[in-house]
């Protein structure tokens, strides 16, 4: 059934045509349109306003699928990670037309959004008629470009925990200084109470077929003072090196990528100690 | 004055029909009439094809093969080496087996998905050290560098390499040809098009009445579009003659980049001979350059490498080697600075290494090497005219301040360290030795219609550079009427006559010369209301000193030199290795300037290309694929990337060009590479002897201890 020419005016028109046929959803189009089949059907959903809402609520903040890129950058509610971010995805143009939905179900491991939204312990809400399910980002991508969406179902709301991180860190290093895939991407925060490491998170993207988080080794840090997160730090990066297994592909190699994201969490850590340290 | 007044920027005679969008690219013809060609291209690198299973073709299709070229189905610009369709045993990934023709774009294709290509694979070479076929060589020796080899205190030898390079214009490849009555005509992107008039004439066996080439509007060509489209105008040509139809073939960038040529990666051998102070004694280089399965117009490219395998530098005593090897990967072709840009980039590094090696300032232990007017090049012609190269270190040094920046760098410690770097280059303008005399013979046309308005007739093709703008000012100023009365058309092989091909930063110089002689007898000439045709031919206007010896590689390789130097600032992040360009200076002898304007464009765009090969644009070749095959992972500069821009120039008129004009369009490209990688080696204190220089070349240096 050809539906490639129709705008659904709702989403619950927009389900009823994903429940009836096989199409791939899109908003923007930015990276359909760099592999198009030229076979496949495809369900326009980017003028839904029911799907770009930026809410905030005991919950978290409520990101509708269907922001823009430049749309959350103007959000004054954007939380600053996913804004910085956002602001190193590709240009202006492309900003203007994809959307923290299309990121998320493109499921690249280059994906910029998907290491600060691990960071958040986001969650997915998936809809389709026959009700809606909740997953939590890091189930739902499964494997590069392999998500758990099912065939009937929409991505609608994007959930960010609420966090109480009051330092952050985000490093992309690309080949390029815009119009650029990342060869690294780490998002990292912290919370520090009192000299002590009350939380500790560190996520990359492009080192391996899913964006990474290594919550273990982040609880070796929680709870630690500063003078110990000091004594640890090569330790810390120690057992991220053991973790850490990286690719090497077109963009870059493992060793530049593995050697990297050490150097980085290893700075991540010396700006922690910078900012609340004695000093 | 009025020879000053020339260099004011004007508007450009383009400017209007690009702005507005109404310019027609090859891919903006549309006709109902119109069938279009897809090509099936070969998936291994080597290999006998054993059957090509066709299904039946159904009707308005039409399967073109090599067999149906009329004459000889092989593609000649050097050298008739390389297949139109080769459907017999393909040399490289992306090698031209057949041709679909069908009524649109998608029939052809899903038509040739349906076509199954039985291989049997036969051995491949992907590696220059390993590749035994020598496609073509060529020597040279100047003085007696055996006997001061053997009596050197010292020999300092190393071994540089540099990358692939994509073209990368905005506008991929593309021609329409039309067959009909016997008459050929193609229309597309090309920057030589009596290249191409010239290769349907050798495999269909017309004669130039039944050939027609039209320039449509181009965008963009580097090279890229000097001897490739010949490849896809005779691959048109064949599709519009098997079919009976009017056919487009214009290319997506992936096939652009798969199937088109490449700049050649080299791999270049440099010995310096040193006595005890350190003085260079002779130099003994050895370059090898990858041509891909084809040696296409290489043996010019591997001539041009050697000839500037001194780059600006004088040495007494030169031994040189150079050789084209087969591989089996896509054939390299022209690509701005045609050869040089290799060599220039090794032998500049190579002796600010030879300084570093002896504890010298790499600045002034080059700058003593710079040639000065009547010195000797490398092959014993003689640098006739006046050289400002150290005029112009000087400069670019000041403007950019050089030492002061690079003592305080010295001090860096933050994770953000910064450095500075500087190159020279002198290379030949236009083509070596008597080529324009013996080859090329350009022919010239100007028109004088019956009101008095003026056309410049020649083949030479306006890309972007804007060289059509600037013929016109020559004629305007030489005819001391309005430029509005000036035009040149893109040329159409009926109308214009040969003034040869756009390349080697000849057009102002040799072209743009002949124009303003033709302008120079209309204006003696001029009878008011009346139509007028003025006519000039190429003619050497000074004789060498030393004549260019084609066999013994001696002699003036060139009627005149341009010079540059270029001061790069670089920012290295010492957490992630990357390098961020700060700043980059260019102080440039072109002659005298036909607008400064576009030149200025030329010089910008050159420095950021020049950026692009030095620093990020990777291309790899694994088992003959290569890997970056589209723009967002074959990576270029984009605007973000490109720090403060300086440019700057010295007036130094050449005495057989327009108005003191000689080449510009290849310099600012060449020196930027050997700048850069001074630039990175002034942070890291690391040696780098390779292009581009990414950041995993540099985090792998910075592992080791210095």
């Amino acid at each position: 059934m050809a539906i490639n020419n129709r705008k659904p005016q709702s989403l619950n028109e927009a389900l009823r045509i994903r429940h009836d046929c096989e199409v791939i959803p899109y908003m923007g189009g930015t990276d359909v349109m760099v592999e198009r089949d030229p076979k496949a059907s495809f369900l326009f959903l980017g003028d839904l306003p029911e799907l770009q809402q930026l809410t905030r609520d005991a919950e978290g903040w409520h990101l509708g699928s269907g922001l823009t890129f430049s749309s959350l950058l103007a959000e004054e509610d954007c939380p600053d990670l996913l804004r910085e971010a956002v602001s190193r995805i590709a240009s202006p143009a492309i900003r203007n037309l994809g959307t923290i939905g299309g990121n998320i179900c493109n499921a690249s491991p280059a994906g910029d959004t998907l290491p600060v939204l691990l960071l958040y312990d986001t969650d997915l809400v998936l809809k389709s008629l026959k009700g809606e399910r909740r997953v939590s980002l890091d189930a739902f991508i499964v494997s590069r470009k392999h998500i758990d969406l099912r065939s009937d179902e929409l991505l609608v709301d994007i959930i960010m925990k609420p966090k109480a991180y009051n330092h952050f860190y985000y490093e992309k290093i690309g080949s390029r200084r815009a119009m650029s895939i990342s060869k690294i991407a780490m998002a990292a925060a912290a919370e520090i109470q009192k000299g002590t490491v009350a939380d500790f998170a560190i996520s990359f993207a492009s080192m391996y077929k899913t964006p990474l988080r290594f919550k273990d080794l982040e609880e070796t840090v929680k709870g630690k003072s500063l003078d110990s997160l000091e004594a640890m730090k090569q330790d810390v990066v120690h057992a991220y090196g053991e973790r850490l297994n990286p690719i090497s592909d077109l963009r870059s190699t493992a060793d530049y990528r593995k050697g990297v994201s050490l150097k980085l969490i290893g700075d991540f850590i010396d700006t922690i100690l910078e900012t609340f340290g004695q000093g | 004055m009025r020879s000053m007044s020339i260099s004011r920027p004007v508007k450009r005679k383009d400017f209007d029909e690009k702005i507005s969008g109404r310019a027609k690219f090859v891919d903006d013809y549309q006709s109902p009439d119109y069938y279009h060609a897809c090509i099936l291209r070969s998936e291994r690198p080597h290999a006998r094809i054993v059957s090509i299973n066709i299904p039946e073709i159904p009707e308005d299709t039409w399967v073109a093969r090599g067999r149906d070229v009329p004459v000889q189905n092989r593609v000649l610009v050097d050298i008739p080496d390389q297949f139109i369709l080769n459907d017999v045993e393909v040399e490289y990934v992306g090698e031209a087996i057949l041709i679909v023709v069908a009524k649109t774009k998608a029939k052809a294709r899903r038509f040739m998905e349906q076509i199954s290509v039985e291989y049997e694979d036969l051995p491949t070479c992907f590696d220059v050290t390993e590749s035994d076929t020598i496609l073509h060589d060529c020597r040279f020796v100047k003085g007696d560098p055996d006997k001061v080899f053997n009596e050197a205190h010292e020999v300092f030898e190393e071994v540089l390499t540099t990358g692939f390079q994509e073209h990368a214009y905005l506008e991929p490849q593309g021609i329409v040809a039309e067959y009909r009555d016997g008459y050929m005509t193609v229309c597309g992107a090309m920057q030589c098009p009596f290249y191409i008039h010239n290769a349907i004439k050798h495999a269909f066996g017309f004669d130039d009445d039944h050939v027609r080439v039209i320039q449509a509007t181009v965008g963009g060509g580097f090279g890229g579009k000097e001897d490739y489209p010949s490849v896809v105008g005779l691959q048109a040509a064949l599709a519009s003659y098997v079919s009976g139809k009017p056919v487009k073939l214009v290319f997506d960038r992936q096939e652009d980049i798969i199937s088109t040529t490449k700049r050649h990666a080299a791999r270049m051998i440099y010995k310096t001979a040193l006595d005890e102070e350190g003085n260079i004694l002779a130099m003994d280089v050895n370059v090898t350059l990858d041509g891909g399965a084809y040696l296409g117009i290489s043996t010019t490219v591997i001539e041009r490498s050697l000839v500037h395998c001194l780059g600006p530098y004088v040495v007494d005593h030169v031994r040189a080697y150079g050789c084209v090897k087969k591989t089996n990967q896509v054939v390299t072709g022209a690509f701005r600075g045609f050869g040089d840009p290799q060599t220039i980039f090794a032998v500049d590094t190579h002796l600010a290494h030879i300084a570093r090696h002896l504890g010298r300032d790499h600045v002034e232990y080059r700058r003593s090497y710079l040639a000065q007017q009547g010195d000797r090049t490398a092959t014993d012609g003689l640098y006739r005219d006046p050289v400002f190269i150290r005029e112009m270190a000087d400069k670019v040094l000041e403007q950019s301040d050089y030492y002061a920046k690079r003592e305080a760098y010295s001090k860096d410690t933050g994770r953000y360290r910064r450095g500075i770097g500087i190159g020279f280059l002198g290379r030949g303008c236009g083509f070596a030795g008597f080529a324009e005399r013996d080859f090329v013979k350009g022919v010239v046309r100007i028109r004088k219609h019956a009101d008095d308005t003026v056309e410049a007739l020649v083949s030479s093709t306006d890309m972007g550079q804007g060289i059509h703008t600037s013929f016109c000012k020559v004629i305007a100023e030489t005819l001391e009427i309005p430029l509005s009365q000036v035009s040149c058309p893109r040329p159409d092989t009926q109308r214009v006559p040969n003034s040869g091909p756009t390349n080697a930063s000849r057009s102002m110089q040799i072209v743009g010369r002949m124009l303003q002689r033709a302008a120079l007898r209309l204006k003696d000439e001029w009878i008011p209301g009346k139509e007028q045709v003025i006519e000039e031919h190429y003619r050497e206007e000074r004789d060498a000193v030393n004549p260019w010896n084609t066999k013994t590689f001696n002699g003036d390789g060139f009627a005149t030199y341009g010079w540059s130097t270029t001061v790069t600032e670089v920012e290295l992040d010492t957490v992630t290795s990357e390098v961020r360009l700060v700043n980059i200076w260019g102080v440039f002898d072109i002659g005298r300037i036909i607008d400064r304007n576009l030149v200025e464009g030329q010089m910008h765009g050159g420095l950021v290309q020049g950026y692009g090969y030095a620093s990020m644009e990777k291309m790899e070749i694994e088992n003959g694929v290569i890997m970056q095959d589209r723009l967002n992972n074959y990576i270029i500069p984009t605007a973000y990337d490109i720090g403060g821009i300086h440019v700057d120039f010295v007036d130094n008129p050449y005495e057989a060009g327009p108005f003191g004009a000689k080449g510009a369009a290849e310099l600012p490209f060449c020196g930027v590479a050997s700048s850069y990688v001074n630039a990175v080696e002034n942070v890291t204190q690391r040696v780098y002897l390779s292009i581009p220089l990414t950041p995993e070349k540099i985090f792998e240096s910075l592992q080791e201890e210095v």
